[in-house]
């Protein structure tokens, strides 16, 4: 008691009353915000999904198959050892619904047998082909067509390995259809998904359409026979389980509200349509990050701001592709903590937009919460730990306070999930089993003891890779890129 | 001891009551003083320390038996009969000495207050303690634990601004969480009720469209292939109602399955099991149906209904089909436009002409498949009317017309429009010219062979592989030198090979260009050829 | 009794073909996609086959390829929406079905292609 009464400590006291009071208040309105933002986007994709649903009702897909207006389109597909499968996907591939498009799979200098493979079963040849450098690439090694007819449109490029983005480039330099789409060749694509997917290409007369995301379903435990899946199944393990809960989150909650503002930002890797001009306008993927998909779109966007011309990214929330998701911990991890570097890299290339009324909603709304949200996410979930558990030690009686807050956002959570897998029922109902349904609610419970650490630690453990590893290129992580088509200058090699 | 003082803020912004009643509880205590000795009693027995004040029992005319117990009282020697005790610090142990007092001496003994060593009277010990609390010297406690710790939150007056600051952001914070847990509470109630009030109707309806549909099929089939179209033209409603037994006439669902139904049929069946069904359609005053849902202002209700008017051509519906022909939502607009151009039998395609939202290409494909569907069936449709209209998209989508539908006397209306079009336009116009070979333009299209518009450029010479004359040939031979982009050479030189491939080995074989020598490797390719 | 197997995946078209068949006195097997045609095939001995060339997972002419190696002589009729200058359709052709009904059709003329060609 006597010691508190010194001014020292007094000062000292004070100091860090504020600190705690401070930090408290910052958890709090964070918190606040998350959940504000979740309500706000609820209501945003309920509203689009709606909207879509009723679209549906008057498409009429078959037509765009045979319609001579229908745009062509160029599937691109890189694959790096998948000798296994690829026979099998490029055939699924070939059988798509859809009149007008070709196929390019691009071996990336895999080690395995997959271009000896594609070689046989396809009757392909080495051809002369003049290949376009519009984008620096890897060396190419060859590019064959086949002999027989029947496999016209197929397209095999095979070059030095330079990863996936850099493969994705090879294949864009020497598609001829107007529309790319870009997919993981051990996607399942259902027959119509170009149909699907290119009506917002087609439908849009105010705005241009840059690009068009899908949504990627979890293949795992579903039967899938000859490229589509015929029943859905939730995966055994909760690690899977958890991914087509958050799945369906982030695709029919999370891109659906942003669609309906125009602020979509990403478009999965996995199945992405994009305009083939203006992809070459920006310079192609840049394959010096490893969130090319994302920094792609965020490129793409800056452009068409910078060039003062209206657009928009679209988003078809049919379920139309499907890819198995890693269950395994080590996997999954590593994909987590490339995400996290891969947004990070993205965000601190385009530094210019954040918060950039030039840029409209995208530097106005959809870089802030990428920034704040996305990004700081697991750094002040981590935080907001350490506090927790500090307070809990010193026995003070605001943790309880802070406990609240956590039981709070932890009913939140399954509020949303459970949201989304009503949302899932409602629009496509593919879950029927009443036992699917039980377990994906018994995740939902399970997740955010079980699951989200993890996913938070392996978001830190992104942060932390991210700020070992930015000496390779970190003078231009510094200034990002100025305009958007400041990208030609870098150099791929 | 800082952990004290840390933990005793933070309980008070967790117990935010708490730390609001404590001050003005200080001050009426000492505003009760004055009125109520009582008080003052009752706060001697909290044993507090008050600094100055003392305790003496005096006892008058005592007759103490000699008894060990209250050896702490003495003989006044001055005035016999009269005991004093030791002097006391607390007002506790005084009473508890008072005690001590056989019961029947009891009355005769009473506590003195020594002020400053001096004897003093209860007026005067109230005045003192009223001074004091005033004064913020002494803080009367309150009962309980907290007590001191909140009585050292209210003396501490070199903090007051703090105190508040503290307060404000105990409210703050207060009001963020209540608002959020509210917030919270009422927008999750909403949702998950909203949800489950959709899924429950979608379900219902699902039902209920399956029923329908099972109640439809069976009488629909039999009425198509068990009557002939004139015997199905004598039936009166009453009498193709009792076809289906089970039928809801007067539910819009009902109607609505069995206009779908009808619609599908329709739209997979040829040949006179068509009129059937619209005659049913008709008889069963369906049309009627339809036109309602015209009235909704829900644009997927008015789509519908514009669908069922086309599918079933309800010609007499077209003027008021047409008011929704310039509607400013994309679907009815799609959607009437396309009735409109299927039951107005106007063959002037006015409708479409005077357009002014630009033609999407959705759009452009829905009206293609009904002109061609109106072609088909004879109708000489006025296609080149299009390409008179103020809005550009309406007549890019006149020339792709001509195109698609291989409309080959149209073409030379396309080489007088040709000189005043647009960029875009332009591009449309030359692939006609180049799917059909059309000579005749090669003015026209050595014209724009300088553009240094890289699709313009590439059209022309796509129509001059085919339409090329020997001038031509020199014309690109001399374009080669100037060409820089990619896309421009190869076609150039896919031009040139098929126009003169002696030519282009003379020319350019010896190119020492490594793109050009690449270009022609491919061009040679016979593989590449063949695709 | 002649069985015939309709691979349609548009429930409404198989039920009138069945519909129409049954009055012409055929027993109809009915499947809506091209693995359950697969295995019908396989299983059901079918004297005729109607099949779409687009079906939910499976390409008609996997359909027609996988009927022709089961019983090469099966008589097939090509029941689509696409036009037959469509590349898939020529390609049915080429794998020799024996004939083709455009989308839309008339079900008496189709109840007549099937009998003619189950006498045959």
């Amino acid at each position: 008691m006597l010691t508190s009464k010194t001014p020292f400590c007094a000062m000292y006291n004070l100091l860090f009353d504020l600190f705690v009071d401070v930090m408290g208040i910052i958890f709090l309105l964070y918190s606040l915000s998350i959940i504000m933002i979740y309500l706000t986007m609820t209501v945003l994709s309920t509203l689009e999904m709606r909207d879509h649903l009723k679209k549906n009702k008057f498409a009429d897909y078959k037509d765009v198959i045979t319609s001579p207006v229908a745009p062509g389109i160029s599937i691109i597909a890189p694959a790096y050892n998948e000798g296994k499968n690829i026979v099998q996907n490029t055939k699924s591939l070939m059988t798509l619904h859809y009149s007008k498009y070709e196929v390019i799979i691009v071996n990336d200098g895999s080690k395995d047998d997959t271009l000896d493979r594609m070689i046989e079963s396809f009757d392909m040849v080495k051809t002369n082909f003049a290949y376009n450098h519009a984008i620096e690439t890897k060396d190419i090694r060859g590019i064959y067509k086949s002999t027989n007819r029947s496999f016209a449109k197929l397209t095999l490029i095979d070059k030095e390995n330079g990863g996936k983005a850099d493969a994705l480039n090879a294949g864009i330099n020497i598609a001829q259809q107007e529309i790319l789409a870009c997919i993981d060749v051990d996607c399942i694509l259902s027959s119509d998904s170009l149909t699907r997917m290119v009506r917002p290409f087609m439908e849009e007369i105010n705005r241009k359409v840059i690009a068009v995301g899908g949504v990627i379903g979890v293949a795992n435990n579903c039967d899938v026979k000859d490229g589509t899946v015929t029943k859905y199944r939730v995966p055994d393990s909760l690690m899977g389980r958890f991914q087509v809960v958050e799945y369906l989150r982030a695709f029919l909650m999370g891109r659906m509200a942003w669609t309906r503002i125009n602020g979509l930002m990403l478009i999965s890797g996995a199945f992405g349509l994009f305009n083939r001009e203006l992809v070459l306008k920006v310079g192609g993927y840049f394959p010096k990050t490893v969130g090319e998909d994302m920094e792609l779109v965020v490129r793409m966007r800056r452009y068409m701001a910078e060039q003062k011309i209206p657009y928009k990214v679209a988003f078809v929330p049919d379920p139309l592709c499907w890819t198995e998701v890693p269950e395994s911990a080590l996997i999954l991890g590593r994909q987590r903590n490339r995400w996290m570097r891969g947004t990070i890299e993205t965000l601190q290339l385009h530094q210019q937009v954040r918060l950039n009324p030039k840029y409209g909603v995208m530097g106005m709304v959809s870089y802030p919460f990428w920034s704040f949200f996305e990004k700081m996410a697991p750094i002040f979930e981590f935080m907001g730990l350490i506090y927790t558990i500090i307070m809990v030690i010193s026995g003070d009686i605001s943790a309880v306070y802070f406990i609240a807050l956590f039981v709070l956002i932890y009913c939140f959570s399954i509020m949303i999930s459970s949201f989304s897998i009503l949302y899932e029922e409602i629009a496509y109902n593919n879950y029927k089993d009443k036992g699917d349904l039980k377990k994906l609610l018994t995740t939902i419970m399970l997740e955010p003891f079980l699951i989200h650490p993890r996913i938070v630690w392996w978001g830190l453990k992104g942060h932390y890779h991210f700020i070992k590893g930015k000496g390779g290129w970190g003078e231009m992580i510094r200034t990002g890129f100025r305009k958007a088509t400041d990208r030609q200058n870098v150099s791929n090699a | 001891m800082t952990g004290f003082t840390k933990r005793q803020k933070l309980f008070a912004f967790l117990f935010l009551h708490q730390l609001l009643f404590s001050l003005p509880f200080g001050i009426s205590q000492a505003q009760v003083l004055h009125q109520d000795w009582v008080q003052v009693d009752s706060l001697l027995l909290t044993g507090q320390d008050i600094p100055g004040l003392e305790f003496v029992i005096v006892a008058d005319s005592l007759f103490l038996p000699a008894d060990s117990t209250i050896v702490r009282f003495h003989k006044d020697i001055a005035q016999p009969g009269r005991w004093y005790s030791d002097t006391l610090g607390s007002y506790v142990e005084a009473k508890a000495l008072e005690q001590h007092i056989p019961n029947e001496m009891r009355d005769r003994a009473s506590i003195v207050y020594i002020l400053f060593k001096k004897e003093s009277n209860p007026e005067a010990l109230l005045e003192y303690l009223d001074n004091l609390i005033r004064n913020e010297l002494f803080a009367p406690s309150v009962a309980g634990d907290g007590g001191e710790l909140m009585l050292l939150a209210n003396r501490t007056a070199f903090k007051p601004f703090y105190q508040i600051r503290l307060r404000i952001l105990s409210d703050l914070k207060m009001i963020v969480l209540l608002f959020s847990l509210i917030l919270f509470f009422l927008a999750s109630v909403f949702l998950v009720g909203f949800m489950f009030f959709v899924r429950s109707k979608k379900r219902r309806t699902e039902v209920m469209t399956q029923r329908f549909k099972s109640l439809c099929y069976e009488p629909l089939s039999n009425l198509l292939f068990e009557y002939e179209l004139d015997e199905l033209k004598d039936f009166s409603a009453q009498k193709i109602w009792e076809f289906f037994p089970n039928a809801q006439a007067d539910n819009h669902l009902f109607k609505d399955v069995m206009i779908q139904e009808i619609i599908s049929l329709n739209k997979n069946m040829k040949g006179d099991f068509k009129s059937k069904l619209k005659l049913i359609y008709r008889k069963l005053n369906l049309v009627a149906h339809s036109f309602k849902k015209l009235e909704s202002s829900q644009w997927d209700i008015v789509t519908t209904g514009l669908v069922e008017i086309n599918e079933m051509d309800v010609l007499e519906a077209a003027p008021i089909v047409q008011k929704f022909t310039h509607h400013e939502n994309f679907h009815i607009r799609s959607q009437a436009v396309a009735t409109y151009l299927n039951i107005s039998n106007d063959m002037t395609l006015q409708v479409l002409v005077h357009q002014t939202f630009p033609l999407s290409r959705w759009q452009q494909m829905t009206y293609f498949r009904i002109i061609r569907f109106l072609t088909n069936q004879g109708t000489k449709v006025q296609v080149e009317r299009l390409f008179d209209s103020y809005n550009e998209s309406v007549r890019i989508f006149g020339y792709r017309i001509v195109r698609y539908l291989g409309l080959v006397d149209r073409l030379e209306i396309l080489k007088e429009k040709y000189p005043n079009a647009s960029r875009d336009e332009k591009i449309e116009i030359l692939k006609c010219f180049d799917v059909f070979s059309f000579t005749d333009a090669i003015e026209h299209v050595h014209q724009d062979i300088y553009t240094e518009d890289k699709d313009l450029y590439v059209a022309a010479v796509k129509v001059l592989q085919n339409i090329g004359t020997v001038i031509s040939q020199t014309i690109l031979i001399e374009r080669i030198e100037h060409l820089v982009d990619f896309d421009c050479l190869k076609a150039t030189l896919e031009a040139l090979k098929a126009m003169n491939p002696v030519l282009v080995e003379k020319e350019l074989e010896s190119s020492l260009k490594e793109e050009i020598r690449q270009m022609l490797a491919h061009l040679q390719d016979p593989i590449l050829c063949d695709v | 009794m002649k069985n015939i197997l309709v691979i349609e995946d548009d429930k409404l078209i198989s039920s009138l073909v069945q519909f129409r068949l049954k009055k012409e006195g055929y027993s109809v097997t009915m499947v809506e996609d091209g693995i359950s045609g697969m295995d019908a095939i396989d299983t059901q001995e079918a004297d005729l086959i109607i099949t779409d060339v687009m079906i939910p997972y499976k390409n008609g002419i996997e359909i027609i390829n996988h009927a022709r190696k089961v019983n090469p002589k099966i008589p097939i009729i090509v029941l689509s929406s696409l036009g037959e200058e469509e590349s898939t359709v020529m390609e049915a052709f080429n794998l020799g079905v024996s004939d083709f009904v455009p989308k839309p059709f008339n079900p008496n003329e189709l109840a007549v292609r099937v009998r003619r060609l189950i006498n045959n």
